[in-house]
């Protein structure tokens, strides 16, 4: 029975029909035959055969539709086979190359996991929705001052009319920071606290875990006092005890505990203590002090377009109205998320973009080992060629290469991310960081890395595959060492070596233009010293009614405090720089002699200070005097103005006499110009000095003051005595805050000094990863050319003539990518603008120095290869073929 | 002659197994060996056959391929997988269980116990 085993690849829907089609009559005609054989007629014959046949036609078409259902399931397994023969033959050449196979997955693991941990931090930052329920529509309120162009919180009289002409929200409310004293055993404590308007938990819809919200008439000024803790506070001072509810807890008056917050109340703060805030005639006269977090919940349908309309055309209205003090503020409407984000989203923003070069590097760095690896097997892929695979065959193998490299390498990289993550996370909290607790390795970050896995994949793999397939035309079936490698190759291991070194420069231009920032920030002078500088705060408006034993105070504590031992000098003031704490003053001001129309007043912060305050900050006095003891109540009210007011106001007249009317805190009091003092950056570096005076303590004694006290040693070592001191006359007061000048400075560069630490690093890996790749390149041109350099000394050729032969194919390389990238990066720098302080984003200096390093690099990637062709001996180069 | 018997699907698959035990067969052949081998006892008709023939080669317990009949026509011919070899012995040792235990109760002399 001579079977001929014939099989399309496949069939096709008519091929089958044919096929069945044959078989059934095949099937006809021998049983016809079988039965003619018998006896019977032809169509006697053919007749029975049909019926024992049954249904032809219905039996054709089932048959069809099997067969089809077989035909797709034996491709689908067919496809299947193919690739795991591609997958296992990729595996068992990568194991044959150990050392090449482990650089390739580390330095793919590496950058998939990179990118994963900056991914996994931007995905909780910036992508993942805030823990309030249908947070996208959650809107804070600002003032924005034109003039001064800073935006500032809202002061309560604009809120008010806000709240009652605004339409767009559910209801607009807001928190305002406070303070709660605790006296119960052990040292008093300040409690931090939120005072909520009606509306605020709703607008959050934040629930409480015990207890109820406020009621209504709790939220009516003169009714039932109460408080909600907040989570926090319950479990530490409360043993998360149920029954705290309906208590009575005694602060300036006694306050019965309502409810428990849950932590998720995090905005604008967390906080120990909130309480509701109603709304007096008064508070609809004020203006001009801003300090209120107003959130607004969009009604169902309101776009954000809407609302800002609304708000933009309230604006314009309450500067109609109150010419005097809303004459330029105008209120932006911002997404509580994009607020609470804030400065952080550029920069997260421009990290990732900084990994993703990394990556890039990474992946070009592969696809070049690939090339070379492809070279060293081209006789193999030639064989396999004149073997009957076809190009594509053979681009799909080197390909099935690539990507079990990058899946070996993504796998390696989600387990590096798994591991870096919680370093990363508690980096990002000390560097203050918003929203740390939401960073994880979720569904999207996992995606994420299984995209990049697949990028990778196709990146590395794409150029080695069309180039080495190009080369597989069964040419180069006998080519042993000495054939020289195509041109083709030669090119692409170029241009690609020519990109890492672009990618890196970009990378390494924004490093400088970050580090080129921080400079020039820290070269500022702010005005102040922040070295050895302890804070405390304390609020004693109630402890202390009368203005004049506020005054007598602050002078008692602070003669007990300078004579400690290990105390330079010490002062106070009602609002220090660097400081969230204490109130932002800046009311307008009027100046003898000159008339401005109503809101044209010039406008300055004012900062009640003590007499020591001066030296205690290390704030140089340019002219006049400093306060005295003697600038007390009854006296000449005086002021001392600092050195931009000076220059403003009075330009090239001596500020000394001159006199200011304050509009703020009571009746106007005209004050005398006693003295001029150098700037002071308040928010710290990057700020330009404001307009600011400073009004003697003891004439207008304010209630809240930081003490500073600059310390010999270190300043913590004082923090004990200190508030012994205080609490020898006055046992019950609290501190709301306790900190080092240097903390708080540090914490106002933390975030940049973590980026830059961070795109640092990035940029020295990609410096890394392009020399290994220009070392790589040249190695094999010199390994490749072993016989002609040879051939070349034989004739005569000085061995550092070929040393600078190859020295300078290297730095050609790296010239191409230096110039490529430096090209690239004076279009994305401008990406960064915005990180950027002091420097342009074309900042020469960061060009050149990148530049200067990458070169350097490169040459000494290319010197290890250069050397050794230095040492080729000829007669052994020829003899090598 | 007796009508005859009408068969189950699954009846149909272990025969059309069995008659591919010896080797390759076209769809024809197998017809006939089972018309032969059951002396026409068996109701199976072609159309059924055919179709069980096509689901076990779907299922991967027959591969067809085609070949040269005896009579030098195009024929097309299947033979069992290792994977079909493996389901005639299991549906083989579940049928005689399945028959014997018919078979015990049908022999009950009288009942017991």
């Amino acid at each position: 029975m001579g079977r001929i085993q014939f099989r399309w690849p496949w069939r096709k829907r008519t091929d089958i029909g044919i096929e069945v089609d044959e078989e059934v009559r095949f099937h006809l005609d021998m049983r016809a035959e079988e039965l003619m054989g018998d006896g019977l007629s032809r169509t006697e014959a053919r007749r029975q055969a049909l019926a024992e046949f049954g249904d032809v036609e219905g039996a054709r078409v089932t048959l069809g539709r099997t067969d089809r259902a077989t035909e797709v399931a034996r491709r689908r397994r067919m496809l299947a086979e193919e690739w795991w023969r591609d997958v296992t033959l990729a595996v068992r050449s990568l194991r044959r190359a150990p050392s090449f196979t482990a650089v390739a997955v580390l330095t793919l693991g590496l950058g998939i996991g990179l990118s994963a941990v900056v991914f996994s931090v931007v995905n909780g930052v910036l992508l993942r929705p805030l823990a309030y329920p249908d947070a996208h529509r959650l809107v804070t309120l600002w003032q924005l001052d034109t003039q001064k162009g800073e935006r500032e919180k809202p002061a309560p009289a604009n809120f008010l009319d806000w709240r009652d002409r605004a339409r767009s929200f559910t209801q607009l409310s807001a928190a305002i920071p406070y303070g709660f004293d605790l006296r119960r055993d052990g040292d008093p404590v300040a409690l931090s606290a939120f005072l909520l308007t009606s509306g605020f938990l709703e607008n959050l819809a934040i629930q409480p875990i015990v207890g109820r919200l406020f009621l209504p008439e709790e939220y009516e000024p003169g009714g039932p006092k109460a408080v909600m803790l907040s989570e926090g506070l319950w479990r530490t001072r409360f043993g998360a005890d149920p029954g705290i509810i309906g208590q009575t807890l005694d602060f300036d008056y006694p306050y019965q505990v309502v409810g428990v917050l849950p932590a998720a109340l995090d905005y604008p703060a967390r906080a120990d203590i909130y309480a509701p805030r109603g709304f007096t005639d008064q508070d609809r006269t004020l203006r001009v002090q801003t300090y209120y977090n107003v959130v607004g919940r969009l009604k169902p349908g309101v776009t954000m377009a809407q609302v800002r309309d609304e708000m933009d055309r309230i604006g314009a209205d309450l500067r109609r109205e109150y010419p005097v003090a809303n004459a330029r503020v105008t209120v932006p409407v911002l997404p509580l998320l994009d607020h609470i984000t804030g400065t952080v989203r550029e920069a997260l923003w421009v990290l990732l973009g900084a990994v993703a070069l990394v990556l890039l590097i990474a992946c070009v760095n592969i696809a070049n080992l690939l090339l070379a690896r492809g070279l060293a097997r081209r006789s193999e892929i030639a064989v396999r060629a004149a073997l009957g695979a076809g190009r594509a065959r053979i681009a799909r193998q080197l390909l099935v290469e690539s990507g079990v490299l990058a899946v070996a390498g993504g796998v390696a990289g989600v387990a590096v991310s798994a591991l870096a993550l919680p370093a990363v996370i508690h980096a990002a909290a000390s560097a203050g960081l918003p929203r740390v607790e939401s960073i994880a390795l979720d569904g999207r970050v996992l995606g994420a890395a299984i995209l990049a896995t697949v990028v990778t994949a196709l990146v590395s793999g794409l150029v080695p595959a069309w180039i080495l397939s190009s080369g597989s035309d069964g040419l180069i079936v006998r080519g042993g060492r000495g054939a020289g490698q195509p041109a083709g190759t030669k090119r692409a291991g170029s241009v690609l070596v020519a990109a890492e070194v672009a990618i890196a420069l970009v990378l390494l231009v924004g490093a400088g233009l970050l580090g080129q920032s921080l400079r020039r920030l820290l070269s500022e002078d702010l005005g102040f010293a922040t070295d050895r500088r302890l804070l405390l705060t304390a609020h004693f408006w109630d402890q202390f009614p009368e203005p004049a034993q506020r005054a007598a105070f602050m002078e008692q504590v602070l003669g007990r405090i300078e004579v400690l031992p290990g105390v330079i000098a010490a002062g106070a003031g009602s609002a220090l720089p660097l400081s969230l704490e204490g109130s932002e003053m800046d009311p307008p001001f009027g100046v003898e002699g000159r008339a401005y129309e109503p809101g044209q007043e010039p406008t300055a912060r004012v900062t009640y200070v003590t007499p020591g305050y001066f030296a205690a900050m290390r704030i140089p006095l340019l002219k006049g005097r400093l306060f005295e003891g003697t600038d007390r109540a009854g006296g000449t009210p005086v002021v001392i103005v600092g050195e931009a007011m000076a220059d403003r106001i009075w330009p090239g007249e001596d500020p000394i006499g001159k006199r200011i009317s304050g509009r703020f805190r009571g009746p106007p009091v005209v004050r005398e110009v006693v003295g001029v003092v150098k700037d002071v950056r308040h928010t710290g570096y990057g700020e330009a000095p404001r307009l600011e005076y400073y009004i003697p303590h003891g004439q207008t004694p304010f209630g809240s003051m930081t003490i500073v006290v600059h310390t010999a040693q270190d300043p913590s070592a004082l923090l004990r005595p200190v508030q012994k001191e205080v609490w020898a006359l006055k046992g019950d007061l609290t501190f709301s805050g306790t900190e080092s000048m240097e903390s708080l400075l540090a914490g106002t560069l933390a975030v940049r000094r973590v980026i830059l630490m961070t795109i640092g690093l990035f940029a020295g890996m990609g410096a890394v990863l392009a020399a290994m790749g220009i070392y790589g390149v040249i190695s094999l041109g010199v390994a490749q050319r072993t016989r002609e350099l040879g051939v070349r000394m034989a004739l005569g050729a000085a061995p550092s003539s070929l040393k600078v032969m190859v020295l300078r194919q290297g730095i050609g390389l790296a010239a191409v990518g230096i110039i490529t990238g430096g090209l690239s990066a004076i279009g994305l720098s401008r990406l960064m603008a915005s990180l950027l302080y002091g420097t342009t984003p074309t900042d020469p200096w960061s060009f050149a120095a990148a530049a200067l390093m990458l070169g350097v690099v490169a040459a000494l990637a290319a010197w290890v290869p250069a050397r050794r062709a230095t040492r080729v001996d000829p007669l052994v180069a020829l003899r090598s073929e | 002659m007796r009508p005859p018997l009408a068969l189950l699907q699954g009846t149909v698959d272990i025969l059309v197994l069995k008659a591919l035990s010896f080797g390759s067969q076209h769809g024809y052949g197998i017809s006939r060996w089972i018309r032969e081998r059951s002396e026409g006892a068996l109701g199976l008709e072609d159309a059924g056959l055919y179709q069980a023939l096509h689901r076990l080669e779907r299922r991967g317990q027959v591969t067809a391929s085609w070949g040269a009949s005896e009579n030098n026509r195009r024929a097309r011919y299947y033979e069992l997988t290792a994977e079909g070899r493996r389901a005639l012995r299991a549906e083989t040792g579940t049928w005689r269980q399945y028959a014997a235990a018919v078979f015990r109760v049908l022999d009950a002399r009288q009942a017991e116990g």
